[in-house]
């Protein structure tokens, strides 16, 4: 599947000026940024709601837009499947009509099991319920079920869960990891939050003031100094120790352990590390509680805020990030090749949060 | 006591109302959605156009009916040698002059109930592929219901109690163009007319009372059924 995804428009809504350019593969694809970035309406101009003054957009070798050409499909004809902030249920219709309503209104043949989709998302026993009487997460999940069963060859998610609470999300996110693991869709994901990104993307595109700032892998992206909070390594589950509870992941070669990552063996993860929970040390250290302790060299130190610097630390193809004083940078002598070892908590690791990845790349 | 008069008269009223109204609700529903939906150059002269009925004094409304539409008028005209509908002196003429006067009424609730729909509902339904027609019909015409509802009562009972544009336009022809109003106007006018205006005052009551009970009935089980039953 690789159904590239090019987008390369210049737009403008209001005084807003929009100049976005970016190619991304298929998998899921985060648009991530702050409010005003022009997340929203990049989605909406993929998705045909509003029209790009110039450029092109192209899914899959098909082109929806192109100024020069003039070729401009409707959203009706582009198949994309939209899920908006708000769910935007028919409030008319039950969620069995509401669900189906692709095949009833316009007779497009669902390319996904109608009761697939249902047990997928655990709506079944909502579909007599009308959209007044769901709760919030419920009409999203129904309103991701609708988008699903309209056959999209592309599904847009414009920040699906940012007007409900933090319980809420938590509760419906896996539902949204299931849908990308189990169908092979493309997914393109507004977000502003950097936990969402890492927890749900393959590639990132970063819009500032409506423009691309950077794009690439989700590692690569957050590898830069320019996010100094976030920490990133992805390792494959090697084992389960059994007698404490714990799983072996493989990094580079390298083992960390992790509590309770409930992932089968073999099964890719993401960690995500806080790079002020990393300690570093120039020798091995010896009856220490922290579990985990890997060889790196460091790539880079550069000073942050407060007097503090960042060290980037290259552990096989990979990196990790983390904070120290300018006391300790002294003390340890540490420069760019230094040879050093990053102790991680398996306690802080579990906390921060680790992610399966899609099993299928 | 009720004379046979006094049915052709009830009958009559309740067929010019259910015509006016048949012939407003298309035109109404259409401008309603327009107002709500799109911006056009001469949008708010449209609006003052079709609420001008309202404001107008009903008398002008009918004379203009008249000199228009009349056996003389040059609609009129064109209307009886191309299609052979007249509407002078006829009761179809009192339900035109019915329709013309209920129309701003029963597009004021419609407009209303289109512009609360979600704007963004439109837009779901493009993504999923329903095209502007299959929008209409599936979601913004269903949804707008109870307004539509709303307005057909108003425009019903507006043309059940219409009288200055009918009486120009039409006259007042017993068992032609004799609606309820008209028959109390008449039987006031006369000196033994009290009892018998009286009924038809009675029924013009009842029937209005009717028809307001029936809509609230019908928007209710409306929104009942929306609320859900878990069934």
């Amino acid at each position: 599947m690789a159904e590239n995804i090019i987008v390369d428009i210049k737009g403008k809504v209001g005084k807003f000026q929009l100049d976005i350019n970016f190619q991304t593969a298929s998998g899921v694809t985060a648009l991530f940024g702050e409010s005003g970035s022009g997340k929203s309406t990049t989605l909406q101009m993929i998705a045909g709601l509003l029209k790009p003054d110039s450029g092109i957009i192209k899914f899959g070798g098909k082109v929806l837009f192109n100024a020069e050409t003039g070729a401009n499909l409707k959203p009706a004809q582009r198949k994309i499947g939209y899920v908006f902030q708000e769910p935007g249920l028919f409030p008319h219709l039950n969620v069995e009509r509401n669900l189906t309503y692709s095949k009833w209104a316009v007779r497009r043949k669902s390319k996904f099991e109608f009761d697939a989709i249902v047990e997928m998302l655990a709506i079944d026993s909502l579909l007599q319920r009308f959209p007044e009487r769901l709760s919030g997460g419920e009409k999203q999940r129904v309103a991701i079920g609708r988008a699903l069963l309209s056959s999209p060859e592309i599904l847009l998610l414009d920040e699906p869960f940012s007007a409900l609470d933090e319980a809420r999300k938590a509760e419906i996110f896996p539902f949204l990891e299931t849908v990308r693991d189990e169908l092979s869709l493309p997914m393109i994901y507004v977000s502003h939050s950097t936990r969402e990104v890492i927890r749900l993307a393959d590639h990132v595109v970063v819009l500032k003031n409506g423009q691309v700032e950077t794009s690439g892998s989700v590692e690569q992206v957050f590898a830069s100094a320019d996010f100094a909070d976030i920490g990133l390594l992805t390792g494959t589950v090697d084992a389960y120790d059994a007698q404490y509870g714990l799983d072996l992941i493989d990094v580079e070669g390298q083992r960390i352990y992790l509590a309770r990552a409930n992932a089968p063996v073999g099964k890719k993860i993401r960690i995500s590390i806080n790079p002020n929970e990393v300690i570093l040390a120039r020798n091995v250290p010896e009856k220490i509680s922290a579990q985990n302790c890997l060889a790196g060299t460091i790539k880079s130190i550069s000073p942050i805020d407060g007097g503090t610097f960042l060290v980037v630390l290259a552990i096989g193809k990979q990196q990790l990030k983390a904070t120290i004083t300018d006391k300790a940078r002294v003390q340890m002598e540490l420069q760019e090749g230094t040879d050093c070892f990053a102790i991680l908590k398996t306690v802080a690791l579990s906390k921060n949060g680790f992610f399966a990845l899609k099993t299928s790349e | 006591m009720l004379s046979p008069e006094y049915l052709e008269i009830v009958l009559l009223s309740l067929k010019v109302a259910g015509l006016a109204v048949v012939m407003a609700i298309g035109p109404a529903i259409f401008m309603a959605y327009a107002l709500a939906n799109w911006s056009f150059p001469g949008k708010s002269i449209l609006n003052a156009l079709a609420h001008i009925p309202l404001v107008m004094p009903p008398v002008v409304t009918g004379y203009l009916l008249l000199i228009l539409m009349g056996p003389k008028g040059p609609i009129g005209i064109f209307l009886a040698d191309w299609f052979g509908i007249s509407f002078g002196f006829r009761w179809t003429g009192a339900a035109l002059a019915a329709a013309i006067m209920a129309f701003p009424l029963m597009m004021r609730p419609m407009r209303l109930a289109f512009e609360s729909i979600d704007s963004n509902l439109p837009n779901i339904a493009a993504t999923l592929g329903a095209g502007k027609w299959v929008t209409f019909f599936t979601i913004s015409l269903p949804l707008a219901l109870p307004g539509i509802l709303a307005g057909l009562v108003l425009g019903f009972a507006k043309a059940l109690g219409e009288f200055g544009a009918t009486i120009t336009f039409v006259s007042n022809i017993p068992g032609e163009t004799q609606t309820i109003s008209l028959a109390v106007y008449s039987l006031l006018q006369s000196p033994n007319g009290d009892a018998q205006a009286l009924i038809l005052i009675i029924t013009a009551i009842a029937i209005s009372f009717a028809a307001l009970l029936l809509s609230d009935w019908f928007s209710e089980k409306l929104m009942r059924k929306r609320g859900g039953d878990d069934g």
